[in-house]
């Protein structure tokens, strides 16, 4: 059969960490072929060399069967390599039209801008998506699902022969998943091959026809998905045996269903901002899990923002242990709450700063005596620290931006945990991380919560809220629309409550 | 060789250790080619000459490391100098005790008021560091020649005179001052919560606030000290010339201290920080200029030179930095909207200024006067399309008044061989210093805000070269001058050409392709480039336009005086951006208009126009020293309107 793009014994290295060594992958014509590994693995890396973004160390390319090397995107584009990177990689302050059309323009004269032609251009385009909005606006005027959608749309439009999706499913519901979906089968249809960079195995399987599992930097398999089972798949990304695998559940999380203390710790009436909530309630009692459930845009994130004082209110009322209504970050971290948010490098760490520093920047000012900071206090805590949760690093002093994606999530955990915090609000804990931390991190809360802190979960993986919480909370449209526990805390339940409304 | 001793150096822990390698180097140079330079007498000098400038940057690497700059510092200088003699003049009631310590006192604190005021319009009015200080920039200046008239004021104080000349124990009094500063700082960074949280601030001010750092509070600090620290060093160099002038004092710090932050190793972009660094930095800033003067090089060369160090060290230290990532795409409000309310912004300034003054004034509306307004701003109008272009590709050009400089120099020789030879040769020498520019910045890699700076430098050495240090003769019988004092069709000639220049600018901004791609790259340099637009392309090009119209400027220049101005064009890199802010457009690119830009450029020339006709009247007279104060005033206004807008409409 036809191999349209045959890459072999690409070796990648940063700064002399290699990132690849030995990587392949080998895409047929007209096939829908899945890439997985654990974060780390070399998929982005890889990609990014496919794509032109960077350039390899060593190894072959051969497009349409002829030795080729991509000096930028634009040349990996003029060949017919589209890439859609995991982290939109669009300008959000220029329109819609004017991002699906970048670098191709409708010309007059050569220079001129057909405004009239891009704008119908794109128009037209993203109504094959199902998508209708005003392409003049700017893009960033619009959420990530949309913005997500545009970012395939363009890619799709440039009449690629291979289209490269890294992660294109994180952030979109199941309609638009679903829509995407559509789009791949469509372009299949056409002779046009696809690259699936997915974490989640049902996509994979309902897409795939082919897969390549890397793994440290190296691809260590090559097969037809079919053959191939989802057990076997997971152990030989993990690089364990199957058994090992099969004996471990869903989530690292033991199934809790003890009742919950008589008076909350935690207890939210009413929450409203001038954004998106519009009426959340809840409660969190001591060594309780409260997961809090929805689609994307439902207002999790912004409910865990408004209890942590870093939204402001319009209304209701926040209450925990006789101090309420607490209005900034401080003060509620006063009052015993830590936050770990959802976007890690965004909002969670300070990426040139070291572990030491990262880790107790929220517990400065008590480390400090007349504003100087104890010394050795800090290296006690720290260590401290980075022993009992295990974290993976060459000393306290090494910057955090060169520690994976789970270890910096338990630097940011340790954060809170060295506050002595008594309620943790976490956004999203496990994502982006790789499979085998991300147990970590579950049996992590798991245990903090046997101990007495409360908890409150926001996810988006089912596995996580079922097997993980006392209670879940499900939020639509910025409202507060149900309370699952017991025996009704199942998938199915969760799914039907989450989807309310939308039917 | 000298490449792998380098690279022996870790990065990560010591930011300042190839700074302070280079100075290594460059001592032993000296002390083998450079007669008498470790005698302790060339060593003090030296280290006497860099006090003030070391004690300046530590301040500013403070702003720096919270994410900020401040531009401010050698205006701050000017009222602290020239506030010591004032307080001491008023003596009056207690005993001369409690009014020297207040000579000193009054102006450090007056200096630190003004930081508080940057540090407020930063983090509570939220406006751009860059344009909160220029406000202070253009007037603080101002306040310090009114205050004192403009005149040179001598100091006979003993007190005064001792923070400049003492020698305690041998050693230069500001010498050890500096070390005290260097000192307190190291330690004030390394071991108190300010200090950690200054540099995580700048380092990531979400994940800050997120963990409870009081945000604003550190940042205003960082102002605060940073104009204290300004106020000290206006306090040195005054007690050093025995006098102060307010035209004079601190002139250009800000951009000694900036280079010696970005030379030692901390990073403009904020959250890293090193004060050993910044006093290496201005080490070698000194020692190479020293050195040179020593072995018989040009002043003017040696401005060249240090050109050449900034963007070398930098270069160097950035090699071992990670790339910049480019972010997703964040917005809340519409930008669109916001390139609105800016344009809205000047325009409805504009238009009350202008009948402000229709009221108040006659022959303010006049023909006349309209048109002198129009030939004399013209120039800095011209510097203005340049930089809007920059700016809204993300990047800044901090060389363009010092480019003009040189193309009037070079337009008023090569006038003698024709009209032609006079536009022409300059332009094409400015031109091809923007694209000197672009190079640095595109290939080196090097931030747009360090390699430009160092064409500041580098440009004024070659106008100074060129002209051998005094103004040049334009040819006044071929018709050159006309470029600059003629009419066409009854319209003042670089009034055409402006006209002529910003509608081709619109053209190319609103309706080209190179247009969109300059909008695309200032609004996500790196999303770009994976989208397939030609990043290094267009980001030469928009420099190399930049240079051009720093060129056209510096023709008009030579051609409205007849001579080309080695020394003219001082701070002009600054009234632009401030023409260019104004204008609506937004400082960290992406977004801006051509319009809004030409506006912002003629509101700030209207400024001394109604203050020419409100001395006209004769009720009061206002030096012209007054006028940099209402023109900081007026920014101020511009932007604070711009933000309400904006607030409103969000």
């Amino acid at each position: 059969m036809d191999e349209l793009l045959v890459a072999t014994g690409i070796c990648k290295a940063f700064d002399g960490v290699p990132a690849l060594r030995d990587a392949q992958l080998r895409v047929r014509a007209g096939e829908v072929h899945g890439l997985i590994g654990q974060n780390g693995a070399g998929k982005s890396t890889l990609i990014k060399i496919l794509s032109g973004a960077q350039s390899a160390d060593s190894g072959r390319i051969l497009w349409a069967g002829e030795s080729t090397h991509f000096a930028d995107p634009i040349a990996a584009q003029a060949a017919g390599i589209a890439t859609i990177h995991q982290e939109i990689s669009l300008v959000g302050l220029r329109s819609v039209a004017e991002n699906i059309m970048l670098g191709r323009e409708p010309r007059r004269f050569g220079f001129w801008l057909d405004r009239q032609a891009m704008n119908r251009q794109a128009q037209t385009l993203l109504g094959g998506f199902g998508l209708k909005i005003d392409v003049t606006r700017p893009l960033g005027a619009y959420n990530i699902a949309t913005q997500q959608l545009v970012a395939i749309a363009r890619a799709v439009e440039s009449q690629a022969r291979l289209v490269i999706m890294d992660e294109p499913t994180s952030s979109l519901d199941d309609r638009e998943v679903e829509t995407l979906f559509g789009v791949i089968r469509k372009l299949k249809a056409d002779g046009v091959a696809v690259v699936l960079i997915s974490h989640r195995l049902d996509e994979l399987y309902a897409m795939c026809d082919r897969v390549t599992v890397m793994r440290d930097g190296s691809t260590v398999m090559q097969e037809q998905l079919s053959k191939v089972t989802k057990l076997q798949l997971v152990a030989i990304m993990l690089g364990r045996s199957t058994e090992e695998v099969a004996q471990a559940g869903q989530t690292a999380f033991t199934r809790r269903d003890t009742a919950a203390a008589p008076t909350p710790l935690l207890r939210a009436r009413n929450l409203a901002t001038g954004t998106r909530l519009r009426n959340v309630s809840l409660q969190v009692s001591q060594g309780e899990i409260v997961g809090l459930g929805g689609l994307l845009g439902a207002g999790r994130t912004e409910t865990a923002r408004a209890l942590f004082g870093a939204d402001s209110l319009i209304g209701g009322t926040l209450e925990m242990d006789g101090i309420q209504n607490w209005r900034t970050p401080r003060e509620a971290i006063a009052a015993g709450i830590g936050f770990c948010p959802e976007d890690r490098k965004l909002e969670g760490i300070v990426a040139d700063l070291s572990v030491r520093e990262n880790l107790t920047l929220a517990l400065l000012p008590r480390l400090a005596r007349l504003g100087v900071v104890n010394a050795a206090e800090q290296s006690r805590i720290v260590d401290k620290f980075i022993a009992a949760l295990g974290i993976k690093t060459t000393g306290p002093e090494q910057p955090i931006r060169e520690l994976s994606g789970g270890n910096q999530q338990k630097v940011l955990l340790a954060r809170w945990l060295c506050m002595q915090p008594r309620l943790l609000i976490l956004d999203e804990p496990t994502r982006g991380i790789d499979v085998g931390a991300k147990a970590e991190i579950q049996r992590l809360i798991d245990t903090l919560a046997r101990d007495g802190l409360g908890v409150l979960m926001i996810s988006s993986e089912m596995e996580e809220l079922v097997e993980g919480c006392n209670r879940v909370g499900v939020l639509h449209d910025g409202i507060s629309v149900a309370q699952l526990e017991g025996p009704e805390l199942t998938q199915s339940h969760l799914m039907r409550a989450m989807a309310q409304g939308l039917a | 060789m000298a490449r792998n001793a380098l690279a022996l150096v870790p990065m990560g822990r010591m930011p300042w250790a190839r700074a302070g390698l280079a100075l290594l180097v460059l001592i032993a140079v000296n002390a083998v080619f450079t007669p008498n330079f470790l005698s302790a007498q060339t060593l003090l000098l030296n280290l006497t000459q860099v006090a003030p400038i070391v004690i300046v940057a530590v301040g500013m690497a403070v702003v720096v490391a919270s994410g900020g700059i401040d531009l401010s510092v050698g205006s701050l200088m000017a009222i602290a100098g020239a506030l010591a003699p004032l307080t001491l003049r008023a003596q009056i009631g207690p005993g001369y005790a409690v009014w020297i310590v207040m000579a000193i006192l009054l102006p450090m604190a007056a200096a630190a008021a003004a930081g508080m005021i940057n540090g407020l319009l930063v983090t509570r009015v939220k406006i751009q560091p860059i344009v909160a200080t220029l406000i202070l920039f253009i007037a603080g200046r101002g306040i310090g020649q009114v205050m004192t008239n403009g005149n040179l004021q001598v100091i006979d104080d003993p007190v005064l005179r001792y923070i400049g000349l003492g020698r305690p124990l041998g050693v230069p009094i500001q010498v050890i001052l500096m070390l005290v500063v260097v000192l307190v700082f190291m330690w004030l960074l390394r071991s108190t919560v300010f200090g950690r949280q200054l540099i995580a601030v700048g380092g990531n001010e979400a994940a800050a606030r997120l963990c409870g750092v009081a945000v604003g509070r550190v940042k205003t600090l960082a102002y605060v000290i940073c104009g204290a620290l300004a106020g000290l060093a206006g306090l040195i160099v005054v007690g050093i010339n025995s006098s102060s002038d307010a035209n004079q004092v601190g002139l250009n710090m800000e951009l000694d201290a900036i280079a010696a932050v970005a030379v030692g190793g901390t990073s403009l972009a904020g959250g890293r920080v090193s004060i050993v660094g910044t006093l290496i930095g201005a080490l070698i800033m000194q020692l190479m200029r020293t050195t040179l003067l020593s072995w018989g090089v040009a002043e003017e060369v040696a401005l060249v030179v240090k050109a050449a160090i900034i963007v070398a060290a930098v270069w160097l230290q950035h090699r071992a930095a990670k790339p910049q990532v480019g972010q997703a795409a964040q917005l809340t409000s519409t930008g669109r909207d916001m390139a609105a309310i800016g344009r809205n912004g000047v325009m409805i300034a504009l238009a009350l200024l202008m009948v402000f003054g229709a009221m108040r004034y006659d022959g303010f509306i006049g023909a006349y006067n309209l048109q002198s307004v129009v030939r004399y701003n013209s120039m800095f109008a011209f510097i203005a399309l340049g930089m809007a272009f920059v700016i809204i590709s993300g990047g800044i050009d901090l060389s363009v008044g010092s480019v003009a400089a040189f193309s009037s120099v070079i337009a008023a020789t090569m006038s003698q061989h024709g009209v032609a030879a006079g536009v022409l040769v300059p332009l094409l020498c400015a031109g091809a210093l923007g694209l000197i520019n672009g190079l640095v910045i595109t290939r080196l890699r090097i931030a747009p805000f360090v390699a430009t700076l160092a064409m500041l430098l580098a440009a004024r050495g070659l106008a100074l070269l060129a002209a051998g240090n005094v103004s040049v003769s334009a040819n006044t019988d071929n018709g050159f001058t006309d470029i600059g004092q003629g009419d066409f069709l009854g319209l003042p000639v670089p009034g055409v050409m402006m006209v002529l220049a910003f509608a081709a600018a619109w053209v190319g901004l609103e309706r080209s392709v190179f247009g969109r791609h300059v909008l695309a790259v200032g609004g996500n340099e790196e999303a770009s480039r994976l989208l397939g637009v030609h990043v290094e392309r267009t980001q030469l090009i928009v420099y190399t336009v930049s240079g051009l119209c720093a060129g056209i400027a510096g023709v008009i220049l030579a051609a409205q005086f007849g001579a080309g101005q080695p020394t003219e064009g001082l701070g002009w890199e600054l009234s632009a951006i401030a023409s260019v802010v104004v204008g609506g457009t937004l400082l960290t690119g992406g977004l801006g208009t051509v319009g809004g830009t030409l506006a912002g450029a003629l509101l700030l020339g209207l400024i001394f126009n109604l203050l020419n006709f409100e001395n006209g009247l004769g009720f009061i007279s206002l030096s012209a020293y007054w006028q940099s104060v209402i023109r900081g005033a007026f920014l101020l206004l511009v932007v604070l309107l711009q933000r309400r807008l904006q607030r409103r409409r969000s």
